[in-house]
């Protein structure tokens, strides 16, 4: 029996060397190539005027999808800075998802809205839309607000979708702050692609001890708490040391919920977002790749590393454990719904990116969790020696610093963000992570498996994707519509669009 | 404690060196990679610190130098309203001969100062600046970087030289140009338009690659803002094999309202490619000359849904009022956009929505939403 455990410990600690090797060359790899990507980025971006888009009526129109639900506390400041924005064509859409709060009535009161007869061309579905409001007031021209029914943020967002009136848009989460330029950034990659660019996201920094006037950060400092310290150094490494060198080779799955920009046509051939999906843009990108290379679409998705959206991070492990949840369920959500997607060669880098995302986030947590556990145990037994534990358990540590304070170097040579932060507080946060955050983010995995993740309200609608040609039906699932039988006759029978009016309750 | 630190450097001094040859070769790989990785952490922090105490002394030296320049830059600005340029250049040049131009970072401190008034002034303030550069031969220094490896580089000199506007560079940019796809290449091109006062335009002809949308955004924003350009017939272009510049044409006879470019407008209704045809569409709306109405009627049948869409638009631009009738049958057409489109644009041409009525509209929920107010 000592005998068996001796050899079962030999195995395991050099299963566990080599697999430690194996990752630090990979992610090694991926730092080299997010470097270049990063150079690369900031070479074709010196010295361009993004304000020469702003001024230039051929610059594309851009919608802003703000959903939210019960935030009266901060709902007229966010569209007050979202409307500021410098952008000359842009539409501003506020999706109140069913707030039991005065946030609507706020919204009606400051901004002098009215109720607008719309007739919506409901390209995907979505819980019913009680009302469209616009302002009377002018000034006020590019506010939409959305009124509907609790169905969640995607189904709020699909409203927004039906109710969109341009080619591009912007899902903001309503807690983001974004700068002024944002949208010039982020629509330059667009108009600069001779390939279609089908989403972009953007690198989120986080503010959580920063000054912030008139709704923009003007000066960084370092993050109050270990928790906060912690989501800054995670941001940034898998941002700037990962998701760059993903966005180089066109594989990247990972749009942050925070900022994106999608393709409305083709987020709508796809079938918009997915409702039941908590962490939606994993899935959707995945199932927007999948749409485009089964119809034989050249396109790209990238990220943006410049500094556009700011976050503040969750300051108690209550909520940066749902966070992370969230991220984990959204991502077993997406790879389940494309599971023919994994391994299928036709897929070629699709497949290999979302595998590797399978295995990064999904598999390697057990295995890791496996392997400490074991060796810990064997050593602990005297079944093989504390030497060779050490020497992985070492060299894994050491390369985890190392990747934090190579993400710090980057950042402080390109968009200079941690460059007020105090470098000391970084690097004890940085020795600290993986003793501390890594545990408890093993924990956190566990319980999401559990199934104790926040979900939003559930739908009783099915997007399904489409891959033939837009002009099949996309939307056909029951909605329920708050006058339907007086609207009858506005459904047009075999056509891809259903429209239903807008009604008074 | 001593004897502490002792064991342990005993203990390292054994794995790393008196045992290592014993190891297998993954640990041994181990064990570089933890001597890697510690000297690499090391490194790296000591890295960010020399780094952030290098920016903070070179940001406080480049306010000194930019407040100097900017002082001298202002007085000139005021300097005797009555004085000719030449004066002026005489009175100012050997203040900034005296400044250690000669080393590069006050040189490019200048330069950006050089290029920030030049951009903000017009007029002879504008033209004492670039005789100020030229005075101080800061030209010669990107016309040495446009032999530069790196794009990012060329792509800077041709800004600087082309805002300066430094005669006799035309044939050394236009090399540059359309040679590849770099971020030197559009630079190169609005360059190009800038400098080449003889046909500065005939960059067009020379661009082979096809532009991003980017590209034509910059190029036309040459175009409309260079002083100084005698704007020629944009139809002449619309002949051309490369589709993109073809697109940029129709965006500058639609911004320049070059009604002659009618004809090759209607010519251009059949091209193949879907964006030319929408664009041209949507150019004689623009143009809002009711002879093209009937054309785009008789291509609507047989047009896509983007087509038809920009069709519509087109008519509710011109809105010669000949064409209520057509309008009246979209609003039967099975695509909701047409629908729609179409409604709205009957209720722009009278806005009680009795045309409408007539109509076979299919709900009152149609008829508000055409009539809505907003």
């Amino acid at each position: 029996m000592s005998g068996m455990f001796h050899t079962i410990g030999q195995i395991l600690s050099s299963v566990a060397l080599y697999y430690a090797l194996c990752l630090i060359a990979v992610y090694a790899v991926l730092a080299f190539f997010s470097g270049l990507e990063m150079k690369r980025y900031i070479l074709r971006n010196k010295g361009v005027k993004h304000r020469d888009i702003l001024s230039s009526p051929h610059a594309p129109s851009v919608s802003i999808l703000v959903p939210f639900n019960n935030q009266a506390a901060i709902v007229l400041e966010k569209v007050r800075l979202l409307l500021s924005l410098h952008y000359n064509d842009f539409e501003l859409i506020i999706i109140n998802d069913g707030s039991t709060d005065n946030s609507l009535k706020k919204l009606i009161n400051s901004f002098n809205l009215q109720r607008a007869d719309v007739l919506l061309n409901e390209r995907v579905a979505t819980a019913a839309v009680k009302g469209i409001y616009r302002s009377s007031d002018p000034a006020f021209s590019r506010l939409t607000v959305v009124d509907k029914l609790n169905g969640g943020r995607c189904d709020a967002l699909n409203a927004g979708v039906n109710v969109s009136g341009n080619e591009l848009l912007l899902c903001l989460n309503i807690n983001c702050m974004l700068e002024p330029d944002a949208l010039l950034r982020m629509v330059k990659p667009f108009m600069e692609s001779r390939i279609q660019v089908i989403a972009a996201g953007a690198v989120v920094r986080s503010i959580n001890a920063s000054d912030i006037v008139r709704g923009q950060a003007v000066a960084f400092s370092t993050p109050r708490g270990l928790q906060a310290k912690f989501q800054v150094l995670r941001h940034l490494r898998s941002s700037l040391l990962r998701h760059m060198a993903l966005s180089r080779f066109n594989s990247l799955l990972h749009v942050s919920r925070a900022v994106a920009m999608f393709h409305k046509p083709t987020l709508i051939s796809c079938g918009g977002f997915m409702p039941e999906c908590v962490e939606n843009n994993a899935e959707l990108v995945i199932r927007m790749k999948r749409y485009m290379i089964d119809n034989l679409l050249p396109h790209r998705i990238i990220l943006i590393p410049d500094k556009i959206c700011w976050l503040i991070p969750p300051g108690n492990p209550a909520a940066a454990a749902v966070q992370y949840q969230n991220s984990i369920r959204g991502t077993a959500d997406g790879l389940r719904s494309h599971a023919r997607a994994l391994f299928n060669p036709t897929y070629k880098w699709l497949a290999l990116s979302s595998a590797s995302m399978f295995f990064s986030k999904l598999i390697a947590p057990v295995i890791e969790f496996t392997l400490c556990v074991s060796l810990l145990g064997l050593a602990a037994f005297g079944y093989i020696g504390w030497q060779p534990v050490l020497i992985v358990a070492s060299m894994v540590y050491l390369f985890c610093v190392s990747m934090s304070l190579l993400a710090i170097a980057y950042e402080e040579l390109t968009f200079r963000y941690t460059l007020n932060f105090s470098l000391s507080k970084l690097f004890a946060a940085s020795i600290l992570e993986p003793l501390f955050y890594y545990p408890v983010s093993l924990m956190w995995f566990f319980g999401s498996r559990k199934g104790n993740v926040a979900q939003p309200a559930a739908t009783s609608l099915h997007v399904s994707m489409v891959t033939a040609e837009p002009q099949v039906p996309i939307a056909v699932a029951p909605v329920k519509n708050l006058n339907a039988d007086k609207f009858a006759n506005c459904e047009i029978r075999n056509l891809t669009i259903r429209n239903r009016q807008v009604l008074d309750e | 404690m001593k004897d502490f630190i002792l064991h342990i450097w005993d203990y390292l001094r054994e794995i790393f060196v008196v045992r290592l040859p014993s190891f297998p070769i993954a640990i041994r790989c181990a064990l570089f990679l933890i001597v890697f990785f510690t000297t690499a952490i090391a490194e790296l922090y000591i890295f960010i610190a020399v780094q952030r105490r290098f920016l903070y002394y070179r940001l406080q030296r480049d306010t000194i130098w930019k407040n100097k320049f900017s002082n001298i830059l202002g007085n000139m600005i005021v300097y005797g309203e009555n004085e000719t340029n030449e004066a002026i250049v005489q009175h100012f040049l050997p203040r900034f001969e005296r400044m250690s131009i000669h080393r590069s970072s006050v040189r490019r401190i200048l330069v950006q100062q050089l290029l920030e008034y030049r951009e903000s002034f017009s007029g002879n303030t504008s033209q004492v600046l670039r005789d100020i550069y030229l005075g101080l031969n800061l030209d010669q220094y990107p016309k040495k970087k446009l032999r530069s490896r790196l794009a990012k580089d060329k792509a800077a000199a041709i800004r600087e030289l082309s805002l300066m506007q430094v005669p006799g560079l035309v044939d050394l940019i236009s090399a540059y140009a359309d040679k590849s796809v770099d971020v030197a290449n559009v630079d190169a091109y609005s360059a190009l338009l800038r400098l080449d006062k003889v046909n500065p335009l005939g960059v067009l002809n020379t661009i082979q690659q096809p532009l991003s949308d980017w590209g034509q955004l910059m190029l036309f924003d040459a175009i409309i803002k260079t002083p100084g350009i005698n704007i020629p017939a944009f139809s002449t272009w619309l002949a051309s094999a490369n589709d993109s510049i073809v697109l940029l044409c129709l965006k500058l006879i639609a911004h320049f309202q070059q009604h002659e470019a009618i004809p090759m407008l209607l010519n251009l209704l059949a091209h193949q490619n879907v964006e030319v045809r929408v664009w041209a569409v949507r150019v004689l709306g623009k143009l809002e000359d009711p002879l093209c109405e009937g054309e785009l009627v008789t291509i609507y049948p047989n047009e896509s849904l983007i087509v038809k869409s920009e069709i519509l638009g087109a008519l509710g631009k011109i809105a010669s009022g000949e064409q209520i009738d057509f309008l009246r049958s979209c609003t039967t057409a099975p695509e909701f956009e047409i629908r729609n489109k179409a409604r709205e644009l009957l209720k722009a041409q009278e806005k009680s929505g009795t045309m409408l009525s007539n109509n076979t509209v299919d709900s009152n929920g149609v008829l508000h939403h055409a009539l809505n107010g907003f």
